[in-house]
C-alpha cells in the first residue's frame, strides 16, 4: 500500500476542515497534537487540531489529506511531511487579509524546507465583502508563478479543480 | 473492512497488539508512524507476516545486509517480480529468490521472522501517527509463513521502547555529527564487540547518526544503543564543528518525488468523486 500525503495549511478558519470534507471519503477526523517547536517553549503542552482526510484510489494507493494550523510550524510539520508529502494546499480566508502575514510566514516556511509544489487558495468567494483572488496575491506578495485559485471550500467541484491544479504543478514538478 | 482505526497516541501500539492478540483476530495491521510505516499481517492473533514500507528493513535488503544475497542477486529478482507484475501475477520476492536456487525455506522463514519482530520492534516505538486494522488479509501471494507468539515480541518491544526513549533523550537529532574523543575519561578497559568496533569506526567527524545507521548496515536500535554508550562513556562526542549541520528549522525535506502514474491515478480518482 503506498500512502501519498497532502497538507491543506491555513490560519484558523480559513476553511481547511471543510475543504477536506469536500474530497474525503470519511467525515474529517479532528484531532488533537502536542507540538514541540519554538511555540510550545513558549507554553508548554501547546495542544493544537489537525483534521484528517482519506482518499482510497485502490487497494495499493491511498491519499492521506492533513489540514494544519498555518502557525505551526517546525517538528509539528516535520513529522506530518516525513514521508510521501506530494504538495501543499494554502488556504486563505478571503475576508479577513489581516490573516495574510501568518500565511505568508506559512509559505515562507514551506518554501524553505521543502520543494514540492503549491498552490494558493483564495476561499469564501462566495462572500459579500471576499477580497479577489489578485487582490489576495498581492497582499501574500506571491510571484505570478504561484496559483492563486478562487474557490469556495464547500464547494466540491471547484475544491477539485484547486486539487487538479496542484497536481499539474506535481506532474510538472516530477518531470 | 475496516475493523478499527485510531491515533498512536491515544491508543498506543502495544495495547493495539494486545488486542488482536487476546482477541485471537485476523487482519492486517497498518501502522503510519511518525517516523515509520509498518503493515503486519495476523492470523488467529499469531504474526504471520510484516512488510515494512521503509527500504532498509525489506525482506530483500536484509539478505543482502546479512551477507546471505549480494545486490546484484536482489536486483535481478526484483526485475523478475516487475516482470510478473506486468503480467498481473503478484509474487512475492522471497519466492522468486526461492525459485532462483538462492535461498533456501529455512533462511526466508528466519529473516521473515526477524522482518516481524524487527517491525513490531519499530512500531512500539512510535508516539504518534495513524493506525488501521483491516480484517482483510490478502496474503495469496505469499506462500512463506511463520506462526509467531507474540507476546515475547511485546516484552522485548516495550524493554526497547523504553531504552529507545533514553536514547532519544540523549541523542535528540539523529542529524548530529559526532566525533572520536581525543581525551576520553580514564574509566579503565572498555570491550567491544565487533559490531560495536564496526559502528565506532564509523564516527569520524563528518558522518550524521544517520549516516552511520545507513552506512553499517545494522539493526537502527542496535547503532543508536551503541553510538548512546559511546556517548556515555566519553568515547564520541558530538562534533564542534556546527557548520556541517545544518539547523532543524531550516533542514531540507528530501522527500522523493512522486512517480507520474500516481499522480495520475489520483487524478482519475478526484475526477470520480
Amino acid at each position: 500500500m503506498i500512502t501519498v500525503k497532502m497538507l491543506v495549511t491555513g490560519d484558523v478558519g480559513a476553511g481547511k476542515t471543510e475543504f477536506i470534507r469536500a474530497v474525503s471519503e470519511i467525515e474529517p477526523v479532528s484531532t488533537e497534537a502536542t507540538i514541540t517547536d519554538e511555540l510550545a517553549e513558549l507554553k508548554p503542552e501547546t495542544v493544537v487540531s489537525m483534521d484528517f482526510g482519506r482518499i482510497t484510489v485502490d487497494d495499493d494507493l491511498v491519499l492521506h489529506l492533513y489540514g494544519t494550523p498555518g502557525q505551526i510550524r517546525l517538528d509539528f510539520i516535520r513529522e506530518v511531511l516525513s514521508a510521501g508529502i506530494l504538495g501543499y494546499v494554502v488556504l486563505v480566508d478571503s475576508t479577513r487579509l489581516h490573516t495574510c502575514p501568518a500565511t505568508r510566514r506559512a509559505v515562507d516556511f514551506l518554501e524553505t524546507v521543502s520543494d514540492n509544489p503549491y498552490v494558493v487558495v483564495a476561499n469564501k468567494q462566495d462572500a459579500e465583502n471576499a477580497f479577489s483572488a489578485e487582490d489576495i496575491r498581492y497582499v501574500l506578495s506571491l510571484s505570478d508563478g504561484v496559483p492563486v485559485l478562487p474557490c469556495i471550500a464547500l464547494n466540491k467541484e471547484l475544491v477539485k479543480e484547486v486539487l487538479f491544479t496542484l497536481f499539474d504543478r506535481i506532474l510538472a514538478y516530477v518531470g | 473492512m475496516l475493523l478499527f482505526e485510531g491515533q498512536i497516541e491515544e491508543f498506543p501500539i502495544t495495547e493495539i497488539i494486545h488486542v488482536i492478540e487476546m482477541g485471537r483476530k485476523t487482519g492486517t495491521l497498518v501502522i503510519e508512524g511518525a517516523h515509520e510505516q509498518v503493515t503486519v499481517y495476523f492470523k488467529e492473533g499469531r504474526a504471520v507476516y510484516a512488510n515494512p514500507t521503509y527500504q532498509r528493513e525489506r525482506l530483500g535488503n536484509m539478505l543482502v545486509k546479512h551477507g546471505v544475497i549480494t545486490r546484484e542477486v536482489i536486483n535481478e529478482a526484483l526485475d523478475r517480480q516487475r516482470q510478473l507484475g506486468k503480467r498481473k501475477e503478484r509474487v512475492r520476492i522471497g519466492s522468486i529468490l526461492l525459485e532462483m536456487g538462492v535461498v533456501d525455506r529455512e533462511q526466508l522463514t528466519n529473516y521473515i521472522a526477524s522482518q516481524i519482530t524487527e517491525s513490531i520492534y519499530i512500531s512500539m516505538a512510535e508516539k504518534k501517527g495513524y493506525f488501521k486494522f483491516l480484517s482483510d488479509i490478502d496474503l495469496s501471494s505469499h506462500d512463506i509463513f511463520v506462526e509467531m507468539d507474540i507476546q515475547d515480541i511485546i516484552c522485548e518491544g516495550m524493554r526497547r521502547a523504553d531504552e529507545w526513549e533514553m536514547i532519544i533523550d540523549k541523542l535528540p537529532d539523529f542529524g548530529e555529527i559526532y566525533m572520536l574523543n581525543a581525551d576520553p575519561s580514564d574509566d579503565g578497559e572498555v570491550k567491544l564487540a565487533n559490531d560495536e568496533w564496526k559502528i565506532l569506526s564509523l564516527v569520524n567527524g563528518q558522518r550524521s547518526i544517520d549516516d552511520i545507521i545507513e552506512v553499517a548496515r545494522l539493526d537502527r536500535f542496535e547503532v543508536c544503543k551503541s553510538i548512546y554508550n559511546f556517548v556515555q562513556l566519553g568515547l564520541i562526542r558530538k562534533s564542534s564543528n556546527e557548520s556541517k549541520k545544518v539547523p532543524a528549522e531550516t533542514r531540507h525535506f528530501d522527500n522523493p518525488r512522486p512517480k507520474r502514474g500516481i499522480v495520475r491515478r489520483l487524478m482519475d480518482r478526484i475526477r470520480r468523486i
